[in-house]
């Protein structure tokens, strides 16, 4: 036991203004009165000027009918409810959003990757990339985009097409077989363990694939001849991209596709288990790949084999009579209805290249992704991936030398350490500051409204306009940032949980 | 392992041959025709002031370092831009850094059987299980499903080299490896490597510890300015009655 020290202080209550835990409850309590004082005095004061102009906030105003029209709105038209435009513009901002994450992460991740390589034109050309985008503001990128580079496109008559139209001959199917087969040797190869012979049979058979192809050439000839439709068209007016509709049969080749995807599950996790109980390295990859092309391809040809019709009664152009003929006829002359085709079709998606209307202004058939989205997307898209790349190059190189050197000394091959060391050490880094950007594109997608691409911020400021109910408007358009921003830093805290280390 | 296990027989092939190997950074020299031969189960202490080469010496044997003249064979395997055969090399020779370096992202365990599981295509119970064994030799196998970072230094180092061991290296090259250690736990790890000397491992250590140079090392090579002064068994060395090299006597006076 210690002598009791004399003191004069420690057991007398220092008087109530100096006593530091009542001090900081008042001052709490203070700063609470304050603000609940300053709020009550603007929610009265802006009640009262709205009541004044008929303008109290309301949610009842969302049903009436808005009156006004919206590009890029599918099915939506000018006699629906406020809240249906308002459903529209959200339905847009996710659509830029979530694509855009996606595009964004793809881009930033791969030029953060450049920025390390040891290819100097690459490593000076990401970096260019990445001093210029992120040093000059999102609003005059997406106005570039918007302005210059898609105002510089031609005019929807002399849209570039791809592929463009035409018959060519073409040994398509051979050239695509022969890759087909190079990239099985090479992947089945993989798991080779003598290195010697595993690039013997590697070029061996490669050369066996070339020779074969030369011969094919000097004995089929060119190849047969393939009528080209053009998929995609590129103008002014935007980008149209072809549709695939499914077809009677494509609920049968769903089942293959659905069979190949469990099978390739099954190998997947076989030969994982195998390469853990004997230690021997299998090209799984390879193996899974094969079930699901196998199994879709297989799903494609027993689809194709379903009988057709041998007689169709179709709407002859010339005469608008009803005229039975060959199914097969019918076909080539292009007189099938849509739905026709769809029922009696041997295959199980029907592509539909991108059509006009018959002013020749507004597109029929295709998908349609229009200029503003353009620019949003790609200016969002870029500006952002810069950002990214910055922080996946410091993300890599905050991983210590001595972690390669460790994994260098213990013979781990280079493909494995950037795998198995450097990647999960080097996320642990990135993920926090990727979350901020993804949170940054979200939120700069309002900028939309300056290329008027119909987003909740640009509709809801008709809405407001409109209507007047400035207060609801700004609140919907606040919980619908808010739901995304804590949608993206929810998964972002997620996928964090899972990269951090245990320290004592 | 009994005594004649340890003694170098005559004949017999040298383990690692360096000659007249030259390394350069930028400008700077360092590493002079440098030659040397390192016998099965030897036990090679490298010792010398800082900036002498000594680490920039054993990284090389490995290929963590590039030499850029003069011959490497290890175990009959010549360094070479060759990939085969560094990694041929890398796969005989075990490496234990200053800083231990072990993987904070995975468990003890995983950090010992990873390599062989990847680089020698063992079943996961085989590596396991020599992991444990691994574990338990350098004495620490209730560690084996902690992570590094809830560690020790010194238990750090021992799993270390454990899993430089795991691979079942023909040499195992360390460096400086009790100089990131609180005096404490230098101990311990001089422990588990005089162990493996006794087992007849051939070992290449650059150390400051002269008690272990002195008690474990079959020959001790002393280098400076990226030459090898001298060399000789430590009974020589560090012997007052013999007369070394002045610069060798200089560092000798600073150190005993």
């Amino acid at each position: 036991m210690q002598a009791p020290v004399e003191t004069t202080t420690q057991n007398v209550l220092p008087a109530v203004f100096r006593d530091a835990r009542i001090l900081k409850g008042v001052a709490q309590l203070a700063f609470l009165v304050i603000v609940v004082l300053l709020m009550n005095n603007l929610s009265t004061r802006i009640n009262t000027a709205l009541d004044a102009t008929n303008q109290t906030p309301n949610f009842e105003f969302l049903q009436n009918r808005a009156g006004f029209g919206i590009a890029d709105s599918g099915d939506y038209s000018s006699s629906d409810r406020y809240i249906d435009a308002f459903r529209v513009g959200f339905v847009n901002t996710i659509r830029v959003v979530s694509l855009g994450l996606l595009a964004t992460t793809l881009i930033g991740v791969l030029v953060g990757i450049f920025l390390l390589s040891s290819n100097f034109l690459l490593r000076t050309l990401s970096r260019a990339y990445v001093e210029v985008l992120r040093n000059t503001p999102v609003l005059l990128q997406i106005f570039a985009w918007f302005f210059v580079a898609i105002f510089a496109l031609p005019t929807q008559q002399e849209a570039f097409a791809f592929p463009q139209e035409g018959i060519r001959s073409l040994p398509l199917l051979q050239y695509a077989l022969s890759l087909v087969i190079i990239l099985f040797i090479w992947q089945y190869t993989g798991g080779m363990r003598n290195p010697i012979w595993r690039t013997r049979v590697r070029q061996g058979g490669i050369t066996i694939v070339l020779l074969v192809n030369l011969l094919g050439i000097v004995l089929v000839g060119s190849g047969s001849p393939i009528e080209f439709r053009p998929g995609i068209y590129i103008s002014i007016k935007g980008v149209a991209i072809f549709e695939l509709i499914p077809s009677a049969s494509f609920g049968i080749w769903m089942v293959f596709v659905v069979i190949g995807i469990v099978a390739a599950a099954a190998l997947w996790r076989y030969f994982g288990f195998l390469t853990e109980s004997t230690g021997r390295p299998f090209p799984r990859t390879s193996y899974t790949m094969t079930a699901v092309i196998g199994f879709a391809l297989l799903g494609w040809i027993i689809v194709g084999m379903r009988p057709t019709p041998s007689i169709i009664s179709v709407v002859d152009e010339d005469d608008d009579r009803v005229v039975e003929m060959e199914y097969e006829d019918a076909f080539e002359s292009g007189l099938l209805t849509i739905e026709q085709e769809l029922a009696f079709t041997r295959q199980p998606l029907i592509f539909r290249p991108p059509t006009l209307d018959r002013r020749g202004r507004n597109i029929e058939t295709g998908i349609e992704i229009s200029p503003s989205y353009l620019a949003v997307f790609l200016g969002l898209v870029v500006y952002t991936s810069a950002f990214i790349a910055e922080i996946v190059r410091a993300g890599i190189q905050a991983v210590p030398k001595g972690q390669l050197e460790a994994s260098r000394a213990l013979g781990i091959s280079q493909g494995e350490m950037l795998r198995l060391i450097i990647l999960p050490q080097a996320l642990r880094v990135i993920i926090p500051p990727m979350g901020n950007q993804y949170l940054n594109l979200a939120k700069n997608s309002s900028l939309a409204i300056a290329v008027a691409y119909t987003d909740i911020f640009q509709v809801t400021n008709t809405i407001i306009n409109q209507s007047g109910q400035s207060v609801t408007g700004i609140i919907m358009i606040m919980l619908a940032y808010l739901s995304i921003s804590l949608t993206i830093s929810l998964g972002m805290n997620l996928v964090n949980q899972r990269f951090q280390l245990v320290t004592r | 392992m009994e005594d004649s296990a340890k003694q170098v027989m005559a004949g017999e092939e040298p383990v690692i041959v360096c000659r007249e190997m030259n390394k350069w950074f930028g400008d700077f020299h360092v590493l002079r025709n440098l030659s040397l031969e390192v016998m099965p189960q030897e036990v090679l202490v490298i010792i010398g002031p800082s900036g002498s080469g000594k680490s920039t010496f054993i990284r090389c044997i490995n290929r963590l370092e590039e030499h850029q003249d003069g011959t490497i064979i290890v175990d009959g395997i010549e360094l070479s831009h060759d990939v085969q055969n560094i990694a041929d090399i890398r796969r005989e020779t075990g490496m234990v850094f200053q800083q231990f370096n072990l993987f904070p992202h995975l468990t003890v365990m995983d950090n010992i059987s990873l390599a062989p599981m990847k680089v020698r295509h063992w079943a996961r119970d085989r590596a396991e299980q020599r992991a444990m064994e691994l574990l338990e030799r350098v004495g620490i196998p209730e560690q084996a499903f902690k992570y590094p970072g809830q560690l020790s230094g010194g238990q750090q180092q021992r799993v270390a080299i454990a899993r430089a061991l795991a691979m079942e290296p023909k040499i195992m090259l360390f460096d400086e490896p009790t100089s990131a250690l609180d005096p404490e736990m230098i101990k311990e790890v001089l422990d588990v490597m005089k162990e493996l000397a006794e087992s007849g491992m051939t070992m290449l250590v650059v150390t400051h510890e002269m008690g272990f140079a002195r008690e474990v090392a079959d020959r001790i090579i002393f280098m400076d300015m990226g030459r090898i002064v001298e060399q000789g068994p430590p009974e020589n060395f560090f012997s007052p009655d013999i007369e070394h090299h002045p610069r060798t006597q200089e560092f000798l006076d600073q150190i005993l």
